[in-house]
């Protein structure tokens, strides 16, 4: 699915493929979005 | 082979770049008359139209011509192979003789553009756009990451896609970049979307193309060579990038190009001349390996180590594509007119002995595709 990446700079360095992530909920313009943060906090 | 063999007898393009004095239905107009000079043929003869985006009637309209037979499949830049493969099979069934297939786009100027909206209530709007993805840089180049990390394709060899590209482009005055560049000038570039940099992405410029279709036994007293369709392929997939089964293949390209090759009786070893349609430096890389030219995984070094430069084994992109040549926004219309160019022998950059070209085209982002496999031989 697409999302967002959140709880990390956006940095290249930061955002690897296969990172473990656990799903956030966020509220944009009226609508509660699934969104991913690096699963055990802030890496 | 197909039942009935059609071929493209008249072929050109407009002036390509900033063209602020041309609407994007000026551009069809002007590009059909093109055409239609180059076939020796007139609009009197025309009787099928085919336009992506515009009502191909509005064109026709545009034109004096009112058609018998018409398509406005609009899959993004592969419409126009589409169209060729639609516009055979309209003439082996007798719903049209000769037929007009058209492109103009004034990408960068925007001269009586029509608007492309996404609806935010289709699949993209609801979601994709609402994680800030838009257009082609942000979406397009997304699956490469996955491609990357499982094939281990370098960025230096994702760079040398647009640098070995420059080589054929390279003093061509109808190129947008007509200049050589190397992989560490790719790679210095602007960042664009990571890892892309803006030399491996596509330029935005305004132009125009059409190809004049008719049957094969027709275009024999045509005053050009004609070029005959051998073989054609269309498939189609997700219209979201996201839902892609495999986002390390071209799935999509797999089986137009099977079809094609299948109805064309080719193998790989029989092409003579590719062109991959290239928005995206990666976009090559995915289409070598679906077309069966090289195994999963061996595309960036199999275009690194120069096999699709000028003297290569495997020409590619031999206008330079689109990141050197030219790209109103549906390119697939450019990459046709140079398979056509080589198949006549009248190309900036001319090969020798080109008696197949295939021309693999993509609609958005891998959701649709199409592939063409011209010659200028009648097949046996």
């Amino acid at each position: 699915m697409m999302t967002n990446i959140v709880g990390v700079e956006p940095r290249p360095e930061n955002l690897r493929v296969d990172m473990e992530l656990e799903v956030r909920f966020e509220q944009r313009a009226g609508r509660v979005l699934p969104v991913f943060a690096p699963a055990g906090g802030v890496h | 082979m197909r039942r009935s063999l059609a071929a493209i007898t008249g072929a050109a393009e407009t002036d390509l770049g900033r063209l602020d004095d041309r609407s994007e239905l000026d551009l069809h107009v002007e590009a059909a008359l093109l055409a239609l000079a180059d076939a020796g043929l007139s609009l009197a003869d025309v009787d099928g139209v085919t336009s992506a985006v515009h009502n191909p009637v509005e064109v026709a309209h545009a034109l004096g011509v009112e058609p018998t037979w018409f398509d406005g499949t609009t899959v993004g830049g592969t419409s126009f192979l589409v169209h060729v493969r639609h516009a055979a099979d309209a003439i082996a069934a007798g719903h049209a003789n000769v037929v007009l297939v058209l492109h103009g786009e004034s990408r960068r100027s925007t001269v009586g553009r029509h608007p492309r909206p996404i609806p935010a209530d289709g699949m993209m709007g609801q979601f994709e756009l609402p994680y800030g993805v838009y257009g082609p840089p942000t979406m397009f180049t997304l699956p490469y990451m996955r491609y990357a990390h499982e094939t281990g394709t370098t960025v230096e060899q994702l760079a040398a896609v647009p640098a070995i590209q420059s080589e054929w482009a390279d003093g061509n005055p109808r190129a947008a970049r007509p200049t050589r560049v190397s992989v560490d000038d790719v790679l210095a570039s602007q960042p664009i979307a990571w890892p892309f940099t803006k030399l491996m992405c596509c330029m935005v410029s305004d132009g125009g193309g059409a190809l004049v279709v008719t049957a094969a036994d027709r275009a024999k007293d045509g005053r050009r060579p004609p070029v005959y369709l051998w073989g054609a392929g269309e498939a189609g997939q997700s219209p979201l990038v996201s839902q892609m089964p495999d986002l390390t293949r071209a799935e999509t390209f797999e089986r137009s190009s099977t079809a094609a090759f299948r109805e064309a009786g080719i193998a790989v070893s029989d092409i003579d001349h590719l062109m991959i349609y290239d928005a995206f430096a990666h976009v090559p890389l995915y289409g070598l390996e679906a077309l069966g030219v090289v195994g999963r995984g061996e595309a960036g070094a199999f275009i690194a180590d120069g096999n699709t430069r000028p003297g290569g084994w495997m020409p590619l992109n031999t206008n330079g594509g689109g990141l050197r040549y030219t790209h109103t926004g549906m390119y697939g219309m450019f990459a046709i007119q140079e398979s056509v160019r080589q198949l006549r022998g009248e190309a900036f950059a001319q090969l020798e002995d080109v008696e197949i070209s295939v021309v693999q085209g993509v609609g958005h982002f891998f959701s649709e595709a199409a592939t063409l496999v011209l010659s200028n031989q009648e097949p046996m």
